[in-house]
């Protein structure tokens, strides 16, 4: 076979899928400014705290509210985050809600059940993920299931393990408190998942914008057959971005259990739709119709903060899957109608 | 180029999209609640608001008075008349129960007092949705079980298994429903009544200790219809007792406990700082909170008082970080849900006297003595002998 182009052909579809900063040369770690078009998210988040700012100004604009918002979203962050990698190559993962439930049960049974130290019970919780996706890899590539159908498949087995690992029992004891302040001590008053969800970020965006695996996972993810035929792997690339969107949802899954000090049967499913709502809307920005993490991110705290105004003004439980479903529905379909009215 | 056709469909849909989202929540929001408070009650959802100033000492002096009992251990399990004879021995319960550790809970003590009878249990675990509800009674019917105990889910949950119980002349007993004692249901040991009680004790203790100066938000989940009487309670009650008090019910789902529960209870206090109390409908539900609060500077701020505290509760209770909880025996309603089996076998009246349950306020100050070398739950003291005397088992 031969070695693959330093730099993969930009789809004839125009799509801004690569770093197109000439053939077989790395692109030069530089930022530059995107277009307006591409930056409307900003814009709603400003118009979106202006609008709070005005209506509910003492408890919307403060230092408190800001920390909060960035705290209670790490968690959701994180998970959106583990869609990332996935999506760009072209395949689901939606399994990840499971995964996360799955990784909470076990990372609290390790250490209350098993007794293990917080260092051991993450390791093996991380193994746990990182085993799942590969199974989920191994599904998709070598079976040929469409991930679709496999990730959905697998996240019920792991429903199952679930209940079968707790004895359907919520694991409120036992866990120590060196583990659990990994989730609640704070830098500069914000807690601890939200670094870890900036580290994961700034690892992910390196990795997606500025290496050649990233470019290699876009032109998988747009035109698997012609990345196949530029001698891109697009099927270890495929399996390397499941096992990694299992592994940082079981990440999520340990932060979680470090935050809340216990185990929830229920704690994972709820961040599957957020999460996905998120990318989608995040992949409207930035890099235009593409994956992205600065994109995403700025999607899950644009949701939240509006999400929050809400909740300051008095809205009911339900407002915030309301906004995420609306959001989200509403965002993709002018996407898609967007696309046809150019095709 | 203009701004206009600089600002392509792409950017511009997600900004229509998102406003569309904002405004139909906005809407729907606003037609859904009222005057900044949540689902409430169907009668409008009465929302006070504390003033801070003054105290009404009349109803404070009437709080004190009503919750004085409560703060002392209770002497009698409630249920005085011992059965005519000593049961048959060798049946066999089912007991359908919900995933939580509570109800564990259930399990061992329904096998203690199985085997207090000379009974044997079964235990069938559900997640609580209503389809798995159904399929795990229609399982236990199908086992041809001499009764089925449960708890926690109104009938209509499971209607359709129920109508097989009946066909098939299995007997239940429930606890923690609205349902009325009607077939197949033998007894309901703790129906509305108890819920209602026990939300006018907190009511009570919350007026009395805050000296007629408090400002509730009372946390209830909306699946469970029960604990909504219990969370009303609450709010009648300090209201009544104390015209400067002001309390609200927030309901929020089940997926919400542990995941967005905490951030909605900041998110409420921010609303109203003025808020001082936090009550929640069960110990379950408070979990993650104290730890949001702490991230949130809003610990010092508040008191939290719960009903049902589990384990997870007493050794926040113990720390300070939870200020009291209001003691629901779990082994009290097996023992007491057995005791209804007990008198159906034997051709006696199954259904206890209403208000039976006894309970205990739980603080820093007594909860190790009240909970007498246990780790998990609550009981009255000497409850098992109580039972035994009635059941002429020794």
């Amino acid at each position: 076979m031969n070695k693959p182009p330093d730099s993969v052909p930009v789809p004839s579809d125009g799509g801004e899928l690569v770093s197109s900063e000439g053939d077989g040369v790395r692109p030069r770690f530089h930022l530059s400014l995107p277009p307006l078009n591409n930056v409307s998210l900003l814009m709603v988040w400003a118009a979106v705290i202006l609008l709070f700012g005005i209506t509910q100004p003492e408890t919307f604009l403060t230092a408190q509210t800001a920390k909060a918002v960035a705290s209670d979203q790490a968690i959701t962050a994180i998970m959106a985050l583990s869609l990332v990698m996935p999506l760009a190559a072209g395949v689901f993962d939606l399994s990840i809600g499971s995964v996360m439930g799955f990784s909470v049960v076990m990372v609290a049974w390790f250490q209350s059940t098993a007794g293990m130290s917080p260092a051991v019970a993450i390791v093996l919780t991380l193994l746990c993920g990182l085993l799942i996706g590969t199974v989920n890899a191994l599904v998709v590539v070598r079976l040929g299931v469409d991930s679709f159908i496999a990730t959905l498949g697998m996240s019920s087995i792991l429903l199952a393990a679930i209940q079968w690992v707790s004895g359907g029992q919520q694991i409120v004891t036992g866990i120590p408190s060196g583990f659990t302040d990994l989730g609640r001590e704070q830098i500069f008053g914000i807690a601890m998942p939200f670094w870890y969800m900036i580290v994961i970020a700034i690892v992910l965006w390196y990795l997606l914008g500025y290496r050649q695996t990233g470019r290699y996972l876009y032109a998988t993810g747009s035109n698997p057959n012609a990345a196949r035929l530029a001698g891109v792997r697009t099927d270890r690339l495929k399996a390397v971005s499941l096992m990694s969107s299992a592994s940082i949802a079981a990440l999520a899954g340990i932060i979680f259990t470090a935050k809340i000090g216990s185990a929830s049967l229920e704690a994972g499913p709820p961040y599957l739709l957020p999460a996905f709502a998120a990318v989608f809307l995040g992949a409207t920005q930035f890099r235009s119709r593409t994956f992205n993490v600065l994109g995403t991110l700025i999607a899950v705290y644009v949701l939240a903060t509006g999400v929050k105004g809400l909740q300051l003004s008095g809205a009911p439980f339900w407002v915030e899957d309301l906004f995420n479903g609306v959001a989200l529905i509403v965002a993709v379909a002018l996407s898609v109608r967007a696309s046809r009215k150019r095709a | 180029m203009s701004l206009r056709t600089r600002i392509r469909p792409r950017g511009f849909q997600v900004f229509i999209a998102l406003l569309i989202a904002a405004a139909v929540c906005v809407v729907v929001a606003g037609c859904g609640g009222s005057g900044g408070s949540s689902d409430s009650t169907e009668s409008g959802g009465e929302t006070t608001e504390s003033t801070g100033a003054g105290s009404d000492s009349a109803g404070v002096a009437r709080a004190k008075a009503a919750v004085a009992k409560y703060e002392k251990p209770p002497t009698s399990i409630g249920i005085t008349k011992p059965l005519k004879t000593k049961p048959a021995t060798g049946k066999t319960i089912d007991m359908v129960v919900c995933n939580l550790p509570v109800c564990k809970i259930f399990i061992t003590t329904g096998e203690e007092a199985a085997e207090a009878l000379g009974w044997h249990v079964k235990a069938i675990y559900t997640t609580g949705t209503p389809e798995d509800i159904n399929a795990k009674i229609s399982q236990a019917v199908s086992e041809k079980p001499d009764g089925i105990l449960t708890s926690g889910w109104n009938r209509s949950v499971y209607e359709e298994a129920l109508k097989e119980a009946e066909a098939a002349e299995v007997p239940i007993v429930t606890s923690g429903t609205t349902d009325k004692t009607e077939p197949p249901f033998i007894a309901n040991t703790v129906g509305i009544p108890v819920f209602v009680r026990n939300g006018e004790i907190l009511g009570n203790f919350i007026v009395a200790d805050s000296n007629g100066k408090a400002n509730v938000a009372a946390f209830n989940i909306a699946e469970y219809v029960h604990l909504r009487a219990l969370a009303e309670a609450i709010e009648s009650t300090i209201e009544k007792q104390c015209s400067e008090c002001g309390a609200k019910v927030v309901e929020q789902q089940l997926t919400d406990i542990g995941t967005d529960l905490p951030s909605n209870v900041v998110s409420t206090l921010q609303a109203d700082p003025s808020i001082n109390y936090l009550a929640f409908t069960d110990g379950n539900f408070s979990s993650g909170v104290v730890a949001a609060l702490r991230e949130a500077g809003l610990s010092e701020k508040v008191k939290i008082v719960l009903e049902d505290p589990t384990e997870a509760n007493f050794p926040e209770i113990l720390a300070g970080n939870e200020y009291a909880g209001l003691a629901y025996s779990q082994p009290w309603v097996v023992w007491t849900g057995f005791d209804s089996f007990a008198r159906y076998f034997e051709g006696e009246d199954a259904q206890n006297p209403p208000l039976a349950m006894p309970t205990q306020i739980l603080t820093k100050s007594n909860l190790e003595a009240a909970l007498e070398g246990a780790t998990n739950t609550w009981s009255p003291p000497n409850m098992q002998q109580q039972f035994k005397e009635l059941w002429h088992v020794e």
